[in-house]
């Protein structure tokens, strides 16, 4: 649908228009590919624009007759607001189900839906306030580019969280070549195939092993195994093609992984995984509390505040808070000792630790459900199951080389091949393009196959 | 990608060929005619959604016409095939909810998780409690019960390695102990012994006429009737091009075909009269459905709430048998066909009769429960053998 509707009617307007109504189409194709889903949450993020805009022009207009104090009401207003949306919508009901678990209350559930990508957009205007209130970016004149900005669909729904100040100064002016189109096309079609042949497939071993009545210890492995692929190839493929798809319209977004399964120690994994969130916390949260400036007792609170956020920040259940903390803790421990001692042990352990902590946590995240989480990591550590069982051996060997090539495609191969002169002057030859080319169709043409043909095709982020 | 594309003309080709794929499928899809029905997958394919007001704010519309463009794609077989190949060659052999076995062998993939085991002691009960009623106007050695193994079991040797399935010798041993007061006929190991020839077809899921012929040997056995020898039959091959429902699960182009048989006896063949739900067929056979997809159909041209059988070339046996079955039974009933003077054959799925009231309107003299063992496993129908009473 997307593909073959959307994508081409957008493409046609906005190359055929004049340069003057890039923005327009942009947004209004935006508003309709969001309604396409939520018709009616559609007004949240029109009023989300409306009060961001507004707040933008206060802050900047207090400022500039410097009164601070007024600004800085203006800024916490607008942070109420936004934060007020994003828990109204996503944890109310949360918040009722706790407290009816604690005090056996009986209060009844809103029911509520949540509006897709509501994390993702709060969070980018939020970006946009405080920096105007910083200082560092000008307010947004016009309305017309606030409400692209925040609507802007490429990353629309599963991210990049993209900060206002790093497109900025493309919302007024930006240039597509035929260049950066094909760039773009080029990533968006490897995001596609990592999504839809790669995360789907192995999603799909998940999806079965977790559904299993009987589970045996290297079943359970290979369903976190497999969940672990599939969150990294789901998700950065969608940030891949978000990036592509930005480049197509002339934006130029950050990149959000950088290889995070190569990581050998869970700071490390951090770097690289959804960086544009760790960012955020990092620049609107962990730093504005002091980060590491106020003694080491300080830093751990804010660490952990930091991960208490950023587990609740990806859903309104307790096993992502149970998540972030989990890795508030980890990351506490490695700064405290682990870091200097991990540095001593062989590289391959190093990669193993990172690797096991980062699996357990996708097993814990991938659980909504405590009882169920509880007996899956029993049967991870082997308590009351069997060791191998034919179920195993079945599922290992026809999904053998999609794991494989999930291993493969894990690993940073462009400072791999630095080691080897000659792979590297091919990797940058005209003739490894003319392969690229090659591989690009492919690509397409074995995802859309996918497309067409199979049902199974998750969306992972509606709790986010 | 960074500096991976080095040169500007790579990244040019780059942006015609994503434009050419995008706009070019695109194109191709609403310039052809749409479908109405997939053979190939046995449905009718989506059509496009109403446009209503309600219909968008709840996401219906939209929904509707994902699902329209997905149906009515241009080159969709050649994409789907497309897709079965590379699933293929990556080594997976479940597709689609089917596995993939040797010699062209698919099979129906159902494992422990599919079974739901209340659901199946119910049944058991709901066919108990039929018998119990029956047995006070017929004799309890009359009442029989036969449960049609899945190809998984019997041509074990055909499905992928280590193929996770439902244990289905447990379950037919649980309903084989609850029928131990009536006549339970046991086909595992007349069929397992055949398992070399083509008792299951490979691309359906269904038995052969040589699968049910096998059975009918062992259900002469139990009847004391003499056991039935292949000479006295004429066996006719109707079609060598049949793909059924498994292929349609698949979709792999290179699949193999089947061949349908149709068994006549050469000595005083039946003659029948068959009334399929009020409404008269030319007899045993559709020889139409021969030209559709599902050439199972072949058998009584489907299934019916209620089909009745009258010989009309009777031996005069005085016995009338009554048959709640499901899809399996089509191919078995023309062989006892020829020793009843009346065959009811009731599917539970499209019947509303009451079955209680049905003994004593129709003179039933004997009762045969007949489903394939996943069917009666999962079938929601059973219930109704409780009759209204």
């Amino acid at each position: 649908m997307f593909l073959l509707v959307f994508l081409p009617a957008v493409l046609i307007l906005y190359y055929a228009l004049p340069q003057k109504m890039c923005n327009l189409v942009l947004l209004l194709f935006s508003l309709l590919f969001y309604a396409w889903g939520e018709p009616i949450y559609v007004c949240i993020m029109l009023f989300s624009t409306a009060f961001d805009y507004t707040n933008g022009l206060l802050i900047e207009h207090y400022k500039k007759k410097d009164r601070h104090k007024a600004a800085k009401v203006v800024l916490i207003i607008d942070l109420a607001g936004n934060l007020g949306i994003l828990g109204f919508f996503k944890y109310t009901d949360f918040l009722l189900e706790s407290v009816n678990s604690i005090t056996g209350a009986n209060l009844s559930l809103l029911n509520i839906a949540l509006p897709i990508g509501i994390s993702f957009y709060t969070f980018q205007t939020m970006s946009y306030t405080i920096d105007v209130y910083r200082g560092i970016v000008p307010a947004q004149k016009s309305i017309l580019n606030v409400a692209t900005y925040v609507t802007l669909f490429p990353q629309l729904i599963a991210g990049p969280i993209v900060q206002y100040k790093t497109v900025a100064k493309e919302l007024e002016h930006r240039r597509v070549t035929m260049d950066s189109f094909g760039e773009g096309a080029y990533r968006f079609v490897i995001g596609l195939a990592k999504k839809i042949i790669l995360a789907n497939q192995i999603g799909s071993l998940f999806t079965t092993i977790s559904g299993l009545e009987e589970l045996s210890m290297a079943s359970a492995w290979l369903g976190a195994i497999a969940y672990t692929f599939q969150i990294y190839f789901d998700f950065s493929g969608y940030s891949d093609m978000a990036i592509g798809l930005g480049k197509i319209f002339g934006f130029t977004f950050l990149e959000n992984f950088n290889y995070p399964y190569i990581s050998q120690s869970i700071t490390e994994f951090w770097r690289r995984w959804h960086i544009s969130l760790s960012s955020w916390f990092r620049e609107y949260v962990y730093i504005p509390l002091g980060g590491n400036r106020k003694g080491m007792k300080r830093q751990l609170l804010n660490i952990m505040i930091v991960w208490f956020l950023t587990g609740l920040w990806h859903g309104a259940s307790w096993n992502f808070v149970l998540w972030g903390v989990y890795y508030g803790v980890l990351l506490m421990i490695e700064k405290l000792f682990l870091l200097k001692w991990l540095e001593k042990i062989p590289r391959v352990f190093r990669h193993a630790y990172c690797l096991f902590f980062v699996v357990i946590g996708w097993t814990i995240f991938s659980q909504t459900d405590f009882a169920l989480l509880g007996d899956y990591l029993k049967a991870m550590f082997g308590i009351g199951v069997t060791l191998v069982d034919s179920t195993f051996l079945y599922y290992l060997s026809t999904n053998l080389v999609l794991l494989i090539v999930l291993v493969l495609c894990s690993m940073d191969y462009k400072s791999l091949i630095k080691q080897y002169q000659k792979v590297e002057t091919f990797f940058y030859s005209e003739a490894a393009d003319v392969i690229r080319i090659i591989v690009m169709i492919v690509l397409f043409a074995i995802s859309f196959a996918f497309l067409v043909g199979d049902s199974y095709n998750p969306f992972l982020y509606f709790r986010f | 990608m960074g500096r991976g594309v080095n040169v500007k003309i790579t990244k040019r080709i780059m942006s015609v060929v994503f434009l050419l794929a995008v706009f070019g499928i695109s194109a191709g899809s609403l310039l052809l005619p749409d479908k109405e029905f997939s053979e190939n997958e046995n449905r009718y394919l989506a059509e496009i959604p109403q446009l209503s007001v309600d219909n968008i704010l709840n996401a219906k519309f939209q929904n509707g016409l994902e699902e329209y463009l997905k149906d009515q794609l241009c080159f969709r077989d050649e994409w789907i095939s497309l897709k079965t190949v590379f699933q293929r060659a990556m080594g997976k052999t479940d597709i689609g909810g089917a596995y993939l076995g040797k010699d062209g062998y698919a099979f129906e993939k159902i494992t422990k998780e599919d079974i739901d085991e209340e659901l199946l002691q119910k049944n058991i009960s709901y066919v108990e409690d039929y018998f119990a009623y029956c047995s006070d106007n017929i004799d309890a050695s009359h009442l029989n019960f036969l449960l049609v193994p899945t190809s998984g079991l019997v041509l074990s040797d055909k499905l992928p390695e280590h193929a996770p399935l439902f244990d289905q010798n447990r379950y037919i041993e649980e309903v084989k102990a609850a029928m131990k007061a009536y006549t339970f006929i046991d086909v595992r190991e007349s069929l397992l012994e055949h398992n070399e020839e083509e008792i299951y077809y490979r691309t359906d899921h269904h038995w052969t006429s040589d699968g049910a012929f096998v059975a009918y040997g062992q259900w002469c056995k139990s009847q004391g009737l003499p056991t039935p020898k292949i000479e006295d039959y004429k066996v006719e091959m109707v079609t060598d091009s049949f793909r059924g429902t498994l292929y349609s699960k698949i979709l792999n182009a290179d699949s193999a075909y089947d061949s349908i048989k149709k068994y006549e006896k050469t000595e005083r063949p039946g003659q029948f009269h068959v009334v399929a739900d009020g409404k008269e067929l030319e007899g045993l056979y559709d020889y139409g459905k021969l030209e559709e997809k599902d050439k199972y159909l072949f058998f009584f041209g489907g299934n019916y709430g209620e089909v009745v059988i009258t010989n009309s070339n009777p031996k005069e046996t005085g016995k009338n048998l009554l048959i709640i079955k499901d899809s399996y039974a089509n191919t078995f009933v023309p062989f006892i066909a020829d020793d009843y003077d009346h065959v009811y054959m009731i599917d539970l799925r499209y019947s509303r009769a009451d079955l209680r009231a049905y003994l004593a309107e129709h003179e039933i003299t004997d009762v045969l429960v007949l489903y394939n063992i996943s069917n009666f496993a999962t079938d929601k129908n059973i219930f109704k053998l409780r009759g209204r009473g």
